[in-house]
């Protein structure tokens, strides 16, 4: 009976498994699949669909706008949302959980509502043109409060009586920030950071509704599922799986995260 | 000990006042303290001690009055560039430094060659007896460890003025007295001005060679530690560095007539009085010794409790009328002829008793 149970648990956990990462292996694998079709049998290894992507100027063009978005915004996200979670730990938890929660809002609506206001806001109101500075803004929007979330987190088991012991010692706020605060909150921005370009990395509906012309992976990716299902669109996912992996890896290796 | 109004004066604060919102946590303080002396300020929690601190060390700002150090305003400069240094009540160690990076954090600030920094940081390590102690890290140290490099951490400054913020009262009894004796060592070594903020008299007794009792954001009295304890001003300073019996009456032509039927001539103004008996000034007297010696006090009455502390026994003393009193530091010898219940007679001498009417 036990050991029914054991084999039932484990079927269950391998089919959560399998049908969790069974669409990644797929993607993987038929990246390097050389037929043209999705489909088995597999008909050998191949490096074409690579090659057709690194050969397409549409496709650099995308990747050259995805970092060019993604990039600015982790940046951006990062500092103003560590400033704005210092500024909440100097106020009282009934006030910065109200304010916290505010700024929380986008991350709450529905994407969609948040595109379509944006669009209305920067076409209408402020006559900022569409395009990656307008993505930018809308990924901000997205992942500052997550960074502001991520840190206030930290700051909350932050010991503040050393920020004073330093200033008391002959630090300027801003020595005290970075001698004491930042060496200990580190780890947790790099992480916030990480977060902010994964999500404006594969954010896609601000994305479109933002850009105005031009792509982004995810709207390229988009672009080519509607007019052909080639499997280059495997290698991009690959690409993607390797770069958001490879990053994650080498800043827990930085941050000397263990566990 | 040092006179309290001192020729050399490091600090002198100046109509000190901090209000927070609506509450005034400082009121109106005057103080010098002479150069090298070891201050306590002892009063019960929430009674403005620490904030008062926190101005001298430019941790918070006043809200009135002048702070001067060395004959210099300071009043309104920041911490980091004022001659004092803090030991806080919870340390605030660097967490992610090792005991080095922590002692040596203010002078690689201060941008001081290396050899000298590391030849300060293992003065001031020696001094706290935490030599070899070098390279560990700060949450690998016990409390009384930790407690001992941030006392290191601010003396490598070789600030004017230590100011210690309850720094021994998360240490448990054994460990605060071996601190307390260092404190002391490491005061005469260094030949610092020290000011120390605790709730605790015995701490502030043990420590200070001058004691300012503060109530409410006020100094109630300042003065030699000796001094405060024998000659309260008030009846809130009898009581908080000590025991006290406080015996009430009325005093009319300059002879004093106290509720519990005494009467004797004391010279003063006239009307209600409030006056202050440590426990351990009056003496029982057994056997109907004669207690009517000059200038004291004698009264009759009932023991109706008896705490044996050891070296010494404490009774309450029931005067009748509802009138009792508290009699300490009765030798050991005594305890078998004090039965409870026993009528017996006590007395004091006049110049025991201290007038705190308000």
């Amino acid at each position: 009976m036990r050991q029914f149970r054991a084999l039932l648990w484990f079927a269950v956990i391998a089919m959560l498994v399998l049908f969790m990462l069974g669409p990644l292996a797929i993607v993987v694998v038929f990246s390097f699949n050389s037929g043209a079709l999705v489909s088995l049998p597999l008909t050998g290894f191949s490096l074409d669909w690579y090659r057709e992507l690194f050969s397409s100027d549409e496709f650099w063009a995308a990747f050259r706008n995805s970092l060019a978005v993604a990039v600015p915004t982790a940046l951006l996200a990062t500092v103003t949302g560590t400033m704005t979670a210092l500024a909440l730990t100097r106020k009282s938890a009934s006030a910065s959980v109200p304010l916290l929660t505010a700024l929380s809002v986008p991350i709450m609506i529905p994407p969609l509502v948040v595109a379509i206001g944006l669009v209305v806001l920067y076409v209408r109101w402020l006559s900022i043109p569409l395009g990656i500075g307008a993505v930018i803004g809308g990924h901000l929007l997205l992942t500052q409060p997550l960074v502001a979330l991520v840190v206030s987190a930290r700051m909350a088991s932050f010991d503040r009586v050393a920020l004073e012991a330093a200033r008391d010692l002959g630090a300027t706020p801003w020595q005290a920030f970075r001698y004491v605060t930042l060496p200990q909150i580190r780890a947790a921005l790099v992480g916030a950071a990480l977060l902010a370009f994964a999500i404006s990395l594969d954010e896609f509906i601000i994305t479109i509704f933002t850009i105005g012309s031009g792509n982004t992976l995810s709207t390229f990716v988009w672009g080519k599922m509607r007019t052909s299902l080639d499997p280059s669109i495997n290698a991009i996912a690959t690409l993607l799986l390797v770069v958001t992996i490879g990053s994650t890896a080498i800043a827990l290796r930085m941050t000397r995260y263990r566990g | 000990m040092r006179g309290f109004e001192s020729e050399d004066p490091i600090l002198r604060l100046a109509g000190l006042g901090k209000r927070f919102g609506h509450a005034d946590v400082v009121k109106d303080i005057e103080l010098t303290i002479p150069r090298g002396s070891f201050t306590a300020i002892l009063g019960p929690s929430g009674c403005g001690k620490s904030t008062l601190l926190r101005m001298i060390g430019g941790l918070t700002l006043p809200t009135s009055g002048r702070i001067e150090i060395d004959g210099e305003d300071v009043t309104y400069t920041p911490p980091q560039k004022r001659p004092t240094n803090t030991v806080f009540q919870s340390h605030g160690l660097f967490a992610h430094m090792s005991v080095h990076e922590n002692v040596a954090f203010g002078l690689s600030l201060a941008g001081r060659p290396r050899e000298e920094i590391s030849d300060r940081v293992a003065d001031a390590l020696k001094l706290v007896r935490l030599s070899g102690f070098e390279g560990r890290t700060v949450d690998r140290l016990s409390g009384g460890q930790q407690q001992r490099v941030a006392l290191a951490r601010a003396l490598v400054m070789r600030p004017k003025i230590l100011l210690l913020d309850e720094p021994l009262s998360a240490l448990d009894l054994k460990l605060r007295q071996a601190m307390q004796e260092e404190l002391r060592a490491i005061h005469l070594d260094t030949g610092g001005t020290f000011i120390f903020v605790t709730h605790d008299q015995a701490e502030a007794f043990a420590l200070g060679d001058r004691l300012i009792v503060m109530n409410q954001g006020r100094i109630e009295q300042a003065g030699p530690p000796g001094e405060v304890y024998a000659r309260p001003r008030s009846r809130f300073a009898a009581e908080f560095v000590g025991d006290a019996n406080f015996l009430t009456g009325k005093r009319n032509n300059g002879r004093v007539a106290l509720d519990i039927g005494v009467q004797f001539d004391l010279p003063g103004p006239d009307g209600m009085l409030n006056l202050m008996l440590r426990p351990e000034a009056a003496r029982l007297h057994t056997a109907g010794a004669d207690s009517r010696e000059d200038g004291r006090i004698s009264v009759e009455g009932v023991i109706k409790e008896v705490v044996d502390l050891g070296p010494f026994a404490q009774c309450r003393f029931d005067l009748g009328g509802g009138h009792h009193i508290e009699i300490s530091g009765i030798p050991r010898t005594m305890i078998g002829e004090i039965a409870v219940g026993s009528r017996v007679s006590a007395s004091w001498p006049k110049s025991a008793l201290v007038d705190v009417t308000p």
